[in-house]
């Protein structure tokens, strides 16, 4: 191969009391797609921060094209070529897709300081159909645009820098699934034009699809690079956990449990979407759509977030849920998908967030029963392995792993009938999930009826017993234990009424 | 320099009681009449109104809210409970009137703020301004007095040479505490004041408990009122007007986060201690009460100020 545009060399860097990067380098040649991975807390954001400018590293070199450089500030690495795009777009939604682009510069500016609308507009045009986004006027306000097409604005603004570095930190994570695919092409046209990028993501099966390169971090030292070719799933699961990790889903024992659980009947999804199922004793049903199909909102009306029509009974009781308080009295428990907003109190305790949702039968009349909480604390952390020094720990300062621990210990604290989890393993690293698949798969066995909406689709492949497939406010198909596969999954999923796969 | 800030968050509530010790040994010095008993009987007499709403604030702020209406309840009460008594009620009575008339603005305030989801700040403005007018209009602005000796008990005498008002606020405070430290309200409020959504999440009203925090506030306020007119002996139209800025100086000095999350009833304590002693040394001094207004106000930005610059 040619010579690399860009080579880190002995990168290190310290925080007070702790050593995020020790002796990292890292080389990376033009027109090639380089996957960075490891688990949370490897040192993989770290790197990317002291390469797109916004740390200084502690000792190390950065080259780029053959002269060591340094850059003050993230602005100062995008002039000098390096741009980041990060998971959360840094976008105005409202100014236009160009203004975005050529936000704050000289070049746009006539001598009297107005801006040259049309060059912009044209540059920008320009810019966007390099790279396949055609379809985007670049005279709409940013916030009348689709994700992916935000995403294609990002990158333009990377590259009217001229970038020769691009970085690419979780690029599918804020993506529907069908907008991967077009992601992967913006991607594609950018190797060709010879353009590096960095490719960081946790998505397994898209790094194998788009990188030609991987790396692999460990708590802040590098692994190893190889071609890709060279690598398999599991090895790199390997490497990035420092020790063999077992099968990442539990092999699921057929449950033979008849007994029907939760019956949805006629359930309102909006003013005209319905839906109906049935949930039995022990069952992991999973419910698999692209974002706006209505799992979420399955999850919202079962938990009484959202009110609607329809019919629920709970072993064969009609119950009424408007709120979470009632849900919670009916024996449903909800894991939501985001547990910074929606499942921890930060700066509480992890002995605070497990007996939130259970403090009355914790409590002496009024007053709480400190010794009972305790109790209850220890317990569900060493069933969950929540790792931690003690229960007086702020959640804050837990891993993303352990934090999504606490959320399905505070659940389980409250020894509910049916569990809705949605995004169990959102955010959490790979030892995690395993770890949080086995639970979910002892808790089933335990005859805990489970709901599991997910948009991983190994996962909801991996552990449910049957899945529902929604497409716009409807079940279109349902695949019984063990006869789904991904592709089936996604084509249901996306395209429900082309029947056996050919379009 | 990191060490030195971290100690001093940590001993946030010594800071507080060392700067009242500063306070009290400053005026001791500049003032004569400032340290005897009598004077410092005085003082506790004189707080427990601004205290016994603090109580209540003190929960709100910590809740993520806040209620400006305190002062305005606490006049409505007074002068409901005024009119009541001049129509020939008895005195008893007419106070129950007076707390069942906060209660009532506190409902409303709760109503509105807790299943509406309208906002406290704006709601309470509203609240603030409506019934200082209502006050107006019920009495036409006359002060009604002339109640029983046996009501002035209240906010007059003395139990062991301490005034029954101060005992009476230092025994809510206690209970206030106990509550905010030992049962599940408190979890629910700091709760809320963190994150509310996980609150609500756990399957937790939070309607319910925030209906109660203002429903509180009302109560307190009333009481306040009652206590007031017991000590001027006088239920006037005027009453309570800007207290609602003292009790906030009072929460913020005393370490409650003004976003919510953080602060406790003891600090709370501490920073009523610290302005009323500041207070009554300056009157002593003969200082101007503008001037007052602009030590306090300073005072509130250093108190307020200190945290931001140590980045908490």
């Amino acid at each position: 191969m040619t010579h690399p545009v860009l080579t880190m060399e002995g990168i290190s860097k310290e925080f007070p009391g702790v050593k995020a990067l020790s002796n990292v380098g890292f080389e990376l040649y033009p027109g090639e797609v380089h996957a960075l991975m490891g688990e949370n807390g490897a040192g993989k954001s770290t790197l990317m921060k002291v390469l797109s400018g916004v740390y200084s590293p502690t000792q190390g070199k950065i080259r780029l094209k053959d002269q060591e450089v340094t850059f003050r500030n993230p602005l100062d690495a995008q002039r000098q070529g390096v741009s980041i795009i990060h998971q959360e777009f840094n976008l105005f939604s409202n100014l236009s897709a160009a203004e975005n682009i050529f936000i704050d510069r000289p070049e746009m500016k006539d001598r009297f300081g107005r801006i040259r609308w049309s060059k912009m507009y044209e540059e920008a045009q320009r810019l966007v159909d390099s790279i396949g986004g055609g379809e985007i006027d670049v005279r709409k306000e940013v916030r009348h645009l689709g994700v992916h097409s935000q995403q294609v604005i990002e990158i333009a603004k990377a590259l009217s820098f001229q970038a020769d570095v691009l970085i690419m930190d979780e690029p599918s994570a804020a993506l529907p699934e069908n907008e991967v695919k077009k992601m992967f092409d913006v991607v594609n046209r950018l190797r060709a034009q010879g353009v590096a990028i960095v490719y960081v993501s946790h998505r397994m099966k898209e790094i194998f699809e788009i990188a030609d390169k991987v790396t692999v971090l460990r708590d802040g030292a590098k692994i190893d690079t190889r071609m890709i070719g060279e690598v398999t799933e599991q090895s790199l699961i390997q490497m990035m956990v420092g020790k063999a990790v077992g099968q990442l889903y539990p092999v699921r024992e057929q449950q033979q449990d008849q007994e029907v659980v939760l019956q949805v009947k006629e359930l309102s999804l909006d003013s005209t979407h319905r839906v109906s199922f049935e949930l039995r004793r022990g069952e992991i049903l999973g419910l698999f759509g692209v974002p706006g199909s209505g799992t979420h909102t399955i999850a919202e009306r079962l938990f009484g977030l959202k009110r609607g029509t329809g019919a629920i009974s709970i072993h064969g009781a009609a119950v009424k849920i408007n709120s979470p308080s009632e849900a919670k009295a009916k024996k449903i428990a909800y894991v939501p998908p985001d547990r910074h907003r929606q499942g921890i109190i930060k700066p509480m305790s992890i002995r605070q967030n497990l007996s939130i949702p259970i403090l009355p039968q914790l409590s002496k009349g009024l007053v709480l029963d400190e010794a009972r909480i305790k109790q209850m604390s220890g317990e569900y952390m060493e069933k969950l392995r929540i790792k931690a020094p003690s229960d007086g720990q702020s959640v804050d300062f837990l891993s993303g792993g352990n934090q999504q621990k606490v959320v399905i210990g505070k659940w389980l604290a409250a020894h509910p009938d049916i569990l809705i989890l949605e995004e169990p393993t959102r955010g959490v690293d790979v030892g995690a999930k395993a770890e949080i698949y086995s639970i979910i798969d002892q808790l089933a066995q335990e005859g805990l009826s489970i709901l599991l909406i997910s948009s991983e689709m190994p996962e909801v492949i991996g552990l449910s017993d049957r899945i529902l497939v929604l497409y716009k406010g409807e079940i279109v198909h349902e695949f019984a234990h063990g006869e789904a596969d991904q592709e089936q999954l996604l084509q249901r999923a996306s395209h429900p009424l082309i029947e056996g796969g050919t379009l | 320099m990191s060490a030195w800030t971290i100690s001093l968050r940590v001993n946030k509530l010594l800071v507080q009681l060392i700067l009242l010790f500063v306070i009290l040994v400053l005026f001791s010095f500049l003032s004569p009449y400032f340290l005897s008993v009598s004077n410092f009987m005085n003082v506790l007499n004189q707080m427990v109104e601004v205290g016994l709403i603090a109580i209540p604030m003190t929960m709100i702020i910590i809740s993520g809210a806040m209620d400006l209406s305190v002062g305005s309840i606490l006049a409505f009460s007074a002068v409901c409970m005024g009119v009541a008594f001049e129509h020939g009620m008895n005195i008893w009575v007419s106070m129950i009137i007076g707390l069942l008339a906060g209660l009532l603005c506190g409902a409303v305030n709760g109503y509105l703020i807790a299943r509406h989801r309208m906002q406290a700040i704006v709601v309470t403005i509203g609240m603030l301004v409506m019934l200082r007018g209502l006050v107006y209009v019920i009495n036409q602005g006359r002060p009604v007095s002339g109640f029983p000796d046996a009501f002035y008990f209240m906010g007059q005498q003395y139990i062991g040479g301490i005034p029954v008002n101060a005992i009476f606020l230092v025994i809510m405070f206690l209970i206030a505490s106990f509550v905010m430290k030992k049962t599940r309200f408190s979890t629910y409020v700091y709760g809320i004041g963190n994150n509310e959504k996980v609150v609500r999440y756990s399957g937790i009203s939070v309607v319910r408990i925030r209906f109660l925090l203002f429903m509180l506030s009302g109560l307190f306020s009333a009481l306040a009122g009652v206590f007031l007119v017991s000590r001027l002996a006088s239920a006037e139209a005027t009453s309570g007007t800007n207290i609602e800025l003292d009790v906030i100086t009072a929460t913020l000095i005393g370490g409650t986060h003004i976003f919510g999350g953080r602060g406790s009833l003891s600090g709370t304590f501490v920073g009523l201690l610290i302005i009323v002693f500041l207070r009554n040394g300056l009157n002593l001094l003969g200082v101007s009460v503008l001037y007052q207004a602009v030590i306090l106000g300073a005072l509130l930005l250093l108190a307020v100020g200190n945290k931001k610059f140590n980045g908490v």
